[in-house]
């Protein structure tokens, strides 16, 4: 078996006095084993949702997933009790967070909190887990791993701490790391840092890696497939170098055009007009339709589905893909 | 031990084609400690920054968190007052002037801030929002003023209409319009945009660049442009200075400054930036550990620490930071020409 995550069309509905916000509204995708796809999009286009689906952590009332598959490994987790769940969360599939300090608990050193996971995961014994502890930490290239074990997360810089989120999420060797955002509040050169020692881990380690950021040039340092997604689904999916040459859905493209870019000239920024739609209130149609440049009547009456174009990529849109010839499992 | 510089900056006149000129600026916040609450140390946010702008440019300030930039901004508004160094206006030191001077002299120097959010007090409507310092500074009020905001509003891309709304009802990039109105609504000559976009979505954040260029050319704007995104700061700058540990290390022509970076950190704050191309494979100088506390910044020069080509005298003299040609400044030991051994 090729794929270890698939999506079907996976549906995130929370339920809000203001309405329904479809935050993930027919999501599919696959995640092969060992590849690192890229998740694009805006706030609120539905990415983080999507992920703490698949782990299911969406908080109940007022989110619940009211639709669709997700099988990992064959299985679906929807279908997992909360048991099974706690056996697969952290072992099998582990996350890590933008805020390195809000996701660490500051009571606890950070050689406990690594090693509680490896003590009910693998079934080491204390002082076991506490030396695989020291061991994930020069793992993940802290210098003096013996002494930061013993501190605690304020003692460590932001870098620092999203090491060690990254040596917690690996400490049981998961087949999938989903990371959500993990450079976006560290500085550029602290960046650098952590993505080159994802990929050292990911080489060595073999796992698949679920990258979800809205940084552009993040997706193309490390993803080999992208989706981009908006207001609650995928419009796109491609091969990132593909992607990047020649985006086909207007909302790729006009993200892609609206960023300045260092080896350019200057010149005007292309803009995307308008705002990203209020979710509790989509537009019919085509959700990007009030925002594209080549929106026609199709497209404000009817919804477009996602079409195989052929290569891996996915595209929906009415102008540039069809839109109707049919539906992608 | 008492600091070695390369060479101590004498106290010269302002530039007369500058609308702003910053020498020897220092701000130090003191830390107190202890029982008794004794001052034990300075954070030295601002430590030693000279540049000037000149009327109409755009001068980007760039640096990772905490190397200044923003104390650096705000110092020059007094928005915090300085420990030290003279910021000219026009050729006036700011630092100088009196209450009643500096609250005229507020109606020429403007700021946005980077959260849209937290910026804008929800208590009170748009129009009050933007009309607020037309009615402090006794330009216009009542009718006048309203009419005055419409226009505002209308200039920044916003419905005159909402005049009457509430900050929650806009969206991130509208409330920023909203800030942005705010700080025209004196007609200033200098405007002090500090990380005008960094919390704003991509497609939504080249609207507000693109407006800000549009409103510079419409009313001759000089802009101090403070950021950390680099390739933000490329695009809309005439000249960037870059910033490390409270100190300019590296200024110039936008352009030169990417084609031809001359100091270290420079040049590692480049290669690290991931650029949107998958086909692109730049050499990525990785800076080992973090920046040092500003409370104890390295002696010699700052970034020594951190330095590939780091030589005995960086550890011990503080670079100067000097013209190496075509007004391309640089504070490095190793690079004092345009020229790279």
């Amino acid at each position: 078996m090729k794929q270890l995550v698939e999506l079907k069309d996976l549906k995130t509905y929370f339920y809000t006095e203001e309405g329904v916000v479809k935050a993930v509204d027919g999501v599919s995708f696959q995640i092969e084993r060992g590849e690192t796809l890229g998740v694009v999009g805006e706030s609120g286009c539905g990415k983080s949702v999507t992920a703490l689906s698949i782990l299911r952590l969406i908080a109940s009332p007022p989110g619940k997933i009211v639709g669709g598959n997700i099988l990992f490994e064959g299985e679906d987790l929807l279908l997992k009790s909360e048991a099974q769940l706690r056996d697969i969360r952290g072992n099998d599939i582990a996350m890590i967070f933008q805020e390195p300090m809000t996701s660490l608990n500051p009571v606890y050193t950070c050689g406990e909190q690594i090693a509680e996971a490896i003590e009910l995961h693998q079934g080491l014994s204390r002082r076991d887990a506490l030396d695989e502890s020291v061991d994930m930490l020069r793992l993940v290239g802290i210098p003096l791993p013996e002494r930061r074990v013993r501190e605690y997360p304020h003692q460590l810089s932001g870098g620092m701490r999203q090491r060690v989120m990254i040596a917690m999420a690996l400490s049981c060797n998961p087949k999938l790391l989903m990371a959500d955002e993990p450079t976006t509040a560290l500085d550029v050169t602290i960046q650098a840092q952590i993505l080159e020692l994802m990929k050292k881990l990911k080489q060595e380690l073999g796992m698949a890696i679920m990258l979800i950021t809205h940084d552009l040039g993040v997706i193309a340092e490390m993803a080999k497939r992208v989706v981009v997604m908006y207001a609650g689904k995928v419009v796109e999916e491609a091969d990132a170098v593909n992607l990047f040459r020649q985006p086909i859905h207007p909302y790729t493209e006009g993200l892609l055009n609206s960023i300045p870019r260092l080896h350019r000239p200057r010149g005007r920024l292309h803009v995307i007009t308008g705002q990203v739609p209020n979710p509790v209130n989509l537009p019919p149609g085509c959700s990007f339709h009030p925002r594209c440049p080549l929106a026609e009547d199709i497209c404000r009456r009817q919804e477009p589905l996602l079409v195989e174009l052929g290569g891996g990529r996915r595209v929906s849109c009415w102008v540039r893909a069809g839109g109707s010839r049919k539906e992608v499992a | 031990m008492p600091r070695r510089r390369e060479a101590v900056v004498p106290e010269f006149e302002p530039r007369s084609d500058a609308l702003l000129e910053v020498q020897e600026l220092r701000k130090w916040f003191p830390v107190t400690g202890g029982v008794f609450g004794r001052q034990v140390g300075n954070v030295k946010a601002v430590d030693g920054v000279n540049f000037f702008i000149r009327p109409g440019e755009t001068l980007g300030l760039v640096g990772e968190s905490g190397c200044g930039k923003t104390t650096t901004g705000r110092v020059i508004l007094r928005l915090i007052e300085p420990t030290e160094g003279r910021v000219y206006f026009e050729g006036r030191n700011v630092f100088d002037l009196n209450r009643e001077e500096m609250r005229r002299l507020r109606r020429q120097m403007q700021i946005i801030f980077q959260d849209p959010y937290s910026s804008l007090n929800p208590r009170m409507t748009v129009g009050d929002i933007v009309g607020e310092a037309l009615e402090i500074h006794g330009v216009a009020r009542g009718r006048e003023k309203g009419n005055r905001v419409q226009d505002l509003l209308e200039v920044v891309g916003l419905n005159p209409q909402h005049a009457r709304r509430y900050p929650h009802e806009f969206s991130g990039g509208q409330r920023q319009r909203i800030g942005v109105a705010r700080a025209l609504a004196l007609n200033p000559k200098l405007i002090i945009c500090d990380e005008p976009v960094s919390a704003l979505d991509v497609s939504i954040q080249s609207q507000i660049l693109n407006l800000l260029e549009d409103l510079q050319s419409e009313f001759k704007l000089t802009y101090l442009f403070i950021a950390h995104n680099l390739s933000v700061v490329k695009h809309i700058s005439d000249r960037v200075g870059v910033m490390y540990l409270g100190q300019v290390v590296e200024l110039c022509q936008s352009d030169e400054l990417f084609a031809n970076p001359l100091h270290p950190y420079t040049e590692a704050l480049m290669s690290a930036i991931p650029l949107p191309d998958p086909e692109y494979r730049q050499e990525r100088i990785i800076l080992e550990g973090d920046v040092p506390s500003p409370m104890h910044p390295p002696m010699g020069c700052h970034f020594h620490t951190r330095c590939r080509y780091v030589m005995p005298i960086c550890r011990e003299v503080e670079p100067a930071f000097i013209d190496v040609g075509e007004e391309h400044f640089a504070a490095c030991h190793l690079r004092k020409t345009r020229q790279k051994q």
